[in-house]
């Protein structure tokens, strides 16, 4: 894994545009094969760290590498990277097959090959049939496979991908996104992601790094991040979380008048700065709400039941806890066969995982 | 009535008849002088007059006995060097325009551009003859050939640069990406789809520069003449309708040039008439 020949490594990239820093010493590693997801908000400075790595902007520091040789200064055409564009970037004058058969020219590769190579790409990504047609005459969906084969024909050695979904259809999108899963595991291209859609990053990379204002906040496995995120932007980025303020009363953590206990296998290990104002980050999935009311200090809290919203399968409560708003999952059926479920309703609620997070404010 | 909605100014219908009326004065002003010259030039009589008696003879003399064939050969030729010249130096500028230039210089290159469509062909014309004489050019076919380039590469520039911003960088960036040099991109890429204004903006240079008698007046060496030039002498003494039959000649084919830059979607290239795609 260390093997410095291995995968993409991008060491302390920097980026200026006149006086603002859109990157700040920008440092990462992605292993031969593995699927990585730069993921941030609208000016996080994604879209500029994989242009770099592209080579269509230069760095204004800092050193990119692909399989151990150096390409900070290499023109786009010598990196051997596929990139995919958000609005596909299709040669609008060319069929499918010469759109897809244009790095391999560019290659100089003789024609039976390109046939050959063009077919089995069109294979890959099933569109086997629609050489000839023009790009204008495909649909979204169809347009992205087709960049995707143009892509991975000239079997780059990383594939970028930039917001490769945002420009389609929801039902389109989930469609090309398991494709883009499948695709991957069987060409195994090393594969790093631009999005701003947490759910997209979650459900593709082995990896995930949240960047903001040209900072990575956090990178790790999926699950990694969105059960441990190390601060409230990064537990906000990633999914609806409840931030409640609580104040550290020995081995317990007070909310409001409420004390409530909880063991160190259900909140991690506490920040190391735990002396100033908290915030006890819960995802409203892991809280369990019953009604009736629980003793203090327990592993739970007493509130009322705000509201009930109805979203199909599950039901999300808003229950109020010492004047803080609380939002909790559960199943509709749980809620919905019962007529106690009204707002007014005396609820405790348990919390099985939560973070201690110092209160920042910095939740998006 | 008194339930129906106030006639606004804004709706065409409310000033249709005022347009129409308007737009058919124009058209008649246009247009009839132009009927008049064809009609005349298949008219038997040299002086304009009636009875009508329909002939050819004013084709046959005009590309045989008339001295206006060596004229309109010369601005011809001029033409499509300047036209072909313009397509070559507008394109590469529009492409610097677009993709290199600062935001200084290219405003600055912007304003040159469009005083040499916005500034009176008059004073241009005056202010290249000081230049040609004080770098020693004078009047000579060169200074015709500069004058004339410069005042036909804006409307080069500017048809290819909005064509130029309607296309996604990143089919730049796609090419790169998938190892095209930066040369192989533009010639591969980006040049076929800018050919549509490319040729919109060639046709037009073309015709700017074969009407513009000012510049031609100002620069030509004495004893060249353009056909606008001789067409200008000949009025002052005295003309046959063997130019008529030219001026007929010229006519169709403009109605050509239109036809084809109609063709070619002059909607895509950012001016008013084109087709609709």
């Amino acid at each position: 894994m260390n093997d410095p020949a291995d995968g993409l490594r991008i060491g302390a990239v920097r980026k200026n545009f006149s006086a603002m820093e859109v990157l700040r010493d920008i440092t990462l590693h992605v292993p031969q094969g593995e699927f990585h997801t730069l993921l941030g908000p609208s000016g996080s400075g994604k879209t500029t760290l994989l242009k770099i790595v592209a080579g269509f902007t230069p760095a204004d520091g800092g050193e990119v590498a692909l399989a151990g040789r150096r390409i900070t200064d290499e023109p786009p055409e010598h990196r051997n990277i596929g990139v995919v564009f958000q609005h596909y970037a299709l040669f609008p004058h060319m069929t499918v097959a010469e759109n897809i058969a244009f790095g391999l020219r560019m290659r100089r590769a003789p024609k039976g090959e390109r046939l050959e190579r063009v077919a089995e790409v069109l294979r890959l990504v099933r569109m086997t049939g629609y050489d000839h047609r023009r790009p204008a005459s495909l649909s979204g969906g169809q347009q992205q496979r087709v960049a995707l084969a143009r892509a991975l024909v000239i079997r780059p050695e990383l594939l970028l991908l930039d917001e490769p979904l945002s420009a389609l259809d929801r039902k389109v999108r989930l469609e090309v996104r398991e494709e883009l899963r499948r695709i991957q595991a069987e060409t195994g291209v090393t594969t790093v992601m631009v999005t701003h859609d947490q759910e997209e990053a979650l459900s593709l990379a082995d990896r995930v790094l949240v960047l903001e204002s040209g900072s990575v906040r956090q990178q790790g496995a999926p699950a990694d991040i969105y059960r441990n995120p190390v601060d409230e932007f990064v537990a906000g980025f990633l999914g609806a979380i409840n931030l409640l303020k609580v104040v550290m009363d020995g081995e317990f953590l007070r909310i409001g008048a409420q004390r409530l206990a909880l063991s160190t296998g259900q909140i991690g290990a506490a920040p190391a700065a735990c002396s100033g104002a908290m915030h006890l980050a819960v995802r409203p999935e892991q809280v369990l709400a019953e009604l009736g009311h629980c003793e203090s200090p327990a592993g739970c809290v007493n509130g009322r039941l705000i509201a009930t919203v109805f979203g199909g399968p599950i039901v999300t409560l808003r229950v109020d806890v010492e004047g803080q708003e609380v939002s909790v999952l559960a199943l509709s059926p749980d809620v919905l066969s019962s007529d106690s479920w009204r707002p007014g309703a005396p609820v405790q609620l348990r919390i099985r995982q939560a973070r201690l997070l110092p209160a920042t404010g910095l939740a998006p | 009535m008194s339930g129906s909605p106030r006639r606004r100014l804004r709706d065409a219908e409310a000033v249709s008849p005022f347009m129409v009326a308007i737009l058919g004065l124009c058209l008649t002003i246009l247009f009839v002088p132009l009927v008049i010259i064809i009609f005349l030039s298949f008219n038997a009589s040299p002086y304009g007059t009636f009875p009508f008696e329909s002939t050819l003879k004013w084709y046959v003399a005009l590309f045989t006995t008339s001295n206006l064939l060596g004229p309109t050969l010369l601005s011809l030729e001029i033409s499509a060097l300047v036209a072909l010249n313009a397509a070559l130096f507008g394109t590469m500028a529009a492409v610097w325009l677009d993709r290199r230039a600062s935001r200084f210089g290219g405003g600055l290159f912007r304003i040159g551009l469009l005083s040499a469509i916005t500034v009176p062909w008059l004073i241009l014309g005056l202010a290249m003859l000081l230049v040609m004489n004080a770098i020693g050019l004078g009047r000579s076919l060169v200074s015709i050939y500069l004058g004339l380039l410069a005042t036909t590469l804006p409307y080069v520039v500017f048809i290819v640069v909005a064509r130029l911003r309607s296309l996604d960088h990143d089919l730049d960036h796609a090419a790169r990406s998938l190892g095209a040099r930066p040369f192989t991109s533009f010639l591969r890429i980006t040049a076929p789809l800018l050919l549509p204004s490319i040729v919109s903006g060639t046709l037009i240079a073309f015709m700017v520069s074969f009407n513009n008698f000012l510049i031609q007046y100002f620069l030509a060496p004495f004893g060249v003449q353009t056909l606008p030039l001789k067409i200008y002498t000949l009025i002052r003494v005295g003309y046959l309708p063997d130019l008529n039959a030219l001026a007929t000649i010229i006519v169709l084919v403009t109605c050509l040039l239109i036809a084809i830059l109609h063709r070619l979607g002059l909607r895509s290239a950012g001016l008013p008439g084109g087709a609709t795609p």
